[in-house]
């Protein structure tokens, strides 16, 4: 072992100090709250990008086929050829579009989906059900958003009035508009962004009614199974299929997703400081011992160490501490995450915003996700930034004179 | 005829000045010495006579303004500042009053670096020697003690090891009793004697003890900066 390592290890670690000295004690505490915080932030913010992307794909697929918005009726070829590709899960042709609805005196203007139930469904509708049933989904009935369903002040069993936007355009002034009156059979709960999901889901016979489409519809949802690439399925539809407009639900939500990575990475960046501000105070601790130290630094070169030996030696703490700390901050990220839940309530109990993240982000539970290139950004970064922190106490440890050094107090 | 064997510091015309504010303080004028295996030297002088100051110019710690140094027939001028560090370790061994040991590391580690630094031996020869050293003082009971632990003249012994672990041939001592009392200061005493006629080593002390002084054979005074026999 090198004496600049033996003797930096030993600075840490002093004899009959297992747990080490009082200086990489505390900065160890502070690189670990600081990479703490950051894992924390980040697993935070990756959970609440994947559950995003969750939501996107259970109410979108992974892709849709379509005429570039307009309705298109020959489309059973290709829903014949998606349905017996082995990559594809799920096909379904669907139909949307705005209507108004209203129960007593409150209309309101939500977005509705038609949808053909007839084969496996594409949208997972069914697992977001928090009252009624699927199979309940008939020509004269609704499925409806849980927000819409407050708003209406309607449940399972209630009735709903529809007026689709051809029922007004067929209006001429003299005839009363009579509105198509629907059973709720369902209400669902996507607990995702209200503005970006469907209000409402009919039969797609319905939709195409109170859309005048006759058997017309506006696009083929695709559900791929796991694993299969939804960019080289779609190049390849594309490259068979020129005409059909043929998007992945990345292109489709593009800057929505490039918002997500945006918030995370700013995250990232800001938190950083934190872990700046712990750096910082190694290096003012070690400017601190290198000063203390003046003498024994001018007695290591007195006994023949070489001048870029000596800065090793604080480079070499700084590297420890950060990589213990990172280890530490590591374990306290993940302890703090596995018991999220209580954390999470025992906050909202004392503040008294219990169902705040429920009204806001529409989660029940704080999401998770742990991803392999933020360890590695973290880790990376806090390493290096402990490490480059010794470089000043370092460089004036190097620039010492002997003879100066050995002066000092003498 | 027999070859002249070159000195092991030969110091020729050194001086040496400092700056203080607006004014020159000249601290060494013209000294000349000479040190063989065989050297026992001792320099008194007062307080801010420039002893240490001489010391640090011949182990190389200083540069003089005037003069030359010579180790072994080499003028250090001519060395790279890296090269003449490892002489400097190679060739030199320096005790000093405060001992300048390193809190963290025990006795035998304190010792053990000094040879860990040049590492002129393997790791198991090393920690023969620092043994074996520490022995020689008297320190074998204390190996595994942190010189807090240890009392000034344990300390000293110390320091005198580390100066010892690679096998210098000049041991420069300043003022290595300075900070003990009578009793343990002549214990110390005895040990650093012992040892460089053990070693054959040339010894320059600095001290301000003269009884001390007068045991060595060749005895100097430095006076306004000169050098007296």
């Amino acid at each position: 072992m090198p004496w600049y390592l033996y003797l930096a290890l030993r600075q840490l670690f002093p004899a009959g100090r297992w747990l080490g000295s009082s200086f990489f004690i505390l900065s160890v505490i502070g690189v670990a709250l600081g990479v703490a915080v950051l894992v924390v932030v980040q697993s935070v913010m990756g959970g609440f990008g994947e559950v995003h992307r969750e939501r996107i794909v259970d109410t979108t697929g992974h892709l849709e086929v379509s005429a570039n918005g307009r309705p298109f009726s020959r489309y059973e070829g290709m829903l014949e050829r998606l349905r017996e590709d082995p990559k594809v899960a799920a096909a379904m042709p669907y139909a949307q579009g705005f209507v108004m609805a209203r129960s007593g005196r409150t209309p309101l203007f939500p977005q509705v989906y038609g949808i053909d139930l007839s084969d496996t469904p594409v949208f997972a509708i069914e697992e977001y059900l928090v009252s009624g049933n699927l199979a309940d989904l008939y020509d004269d009935t609704v499925l409806i958003s849980s927000n819409l369903a407050s708003r209406l002040g309607v449940w399972v069993g209630s009735e709903v009035e529809v007026f689709s936007p051809t029922l007004i355009d067929n209006l001429d002034g003299e005839e009363m508009v009579l509105p198509s009156s629907f059973e709720v059979a369902g209400i669902y709960e996507i607990e995702w962004n209200q503005e970006f999901t469907p209000g409402m889901v009919f039969s797609l016979r319905t939709m195409q009614d109170l859309y005048d489409l006759n058997q017309s519809i506006h696009g083929i949802a695709v559900r791929l199974i796991d694993g299969v690439d939804e960019y080289q399925f779609a190049e390849a539809l594309r490259a068979e299929y020129p005409v059909w407009s043929i998007i992945t639900w990345r292109e489709r939500w593009a800057d929505f997703l490039w918002v997500l990575d945006l918030e995370k990475t700013m995250m990232l960046f800001i938190n950083l400081f934190i872990v700046a501000v712990a750096v910082f105070a190694i290096a003012v601790a070690q400017l601190l011992m290198v000063v203390r130290k003046t003498r024994e630094i001018g007695l290591l070169n007195v006994m023949g160490a070489r001048r870029r030996e000596i800065p090793m030696i604080y480079c070499i703490q700084g590297f420890f501490i950060g990589l213990i700390g990172l280890g530490l901050g590591i374990s306290l990220a993940m302890s703090l995450l596995s018991v999220r839940g209580p954390i999470i309530r025992f906050l909202a109990d004392v503040s008294g915003t219990q169902d705040a993240l429920t009204r806001f982000y529409y989660f029940s539970n704080l999401p998770v996700s742990y991803q392999t290139s933020d360890f590695v950004i973290i880790s990376c970064a806090a390493v290096t930034l402990s490490t480059l922190a010794s470089l000043i106490p370092a460089l004036r440890a190097a620039r010492m004179q002997p003879a100066t050094s050995i002066r000092i107090e003498q | 005829m027999s070859e002249v064997q070159p000195q092991l510091i030969e110091a020729r015309d050194l001086s040496k000045s400092f700056v203080s504010g607006n004014r020159e303080i000249r601290v060494l004028s013209g000294v000349d010495l000479s040190l063989s295996a065989a050297s026992r030297v001792s320099i008194r002088g007062e307080s801010g006579s420039g002893k240490t100051t001489l010391l640090n110019l011949l182990a190389g710690i200083e540069r003089p303004d005037r003069g030359e140094l010579f180790w072994d027939g080499i003028p250090i001028q001519s060395l790279s500042a890296a090269r003449l560090t490892r002489e400097r370790g190679r060739q030199i061994g320096m005790v000093f009053q405060s001992y300048y040991l390193i809190p963290e590391l025990n006795a035998l580690e304190n010792v053990l670096i000094a040879g860990q630094i040049m590492g002129l031996q393997r790791k198991r020869e090393l920690r023969a020697a620092a043994e074996a050293l520490l022995d020689e003082v008297g320190l074998s009971d204390r190996l595994k003690s942190r010189p807090e632990q240890l009392s000034g003249g344990e300390r000293q012994r110390v320091a005198l090891a580390r100066a010892l672990m690679n096998r210098p041939r000049v041991l420069l001592a300043d003022e290595p009793t300075g900070n003990l009392d009578e009793v343990t200061a002549r214990r110390v005493m005895d040990i650093i004697l012992q040892t460089v006629d053990r070693q054959d080593i040339a010894l320059v002390l600095v001290t301000h003890n003269p009884n001390f002084a007068n045991e060595m054979p060749e005895r100097y005074t430095l006076r306004e900066g000169v050098l007296e026999k």
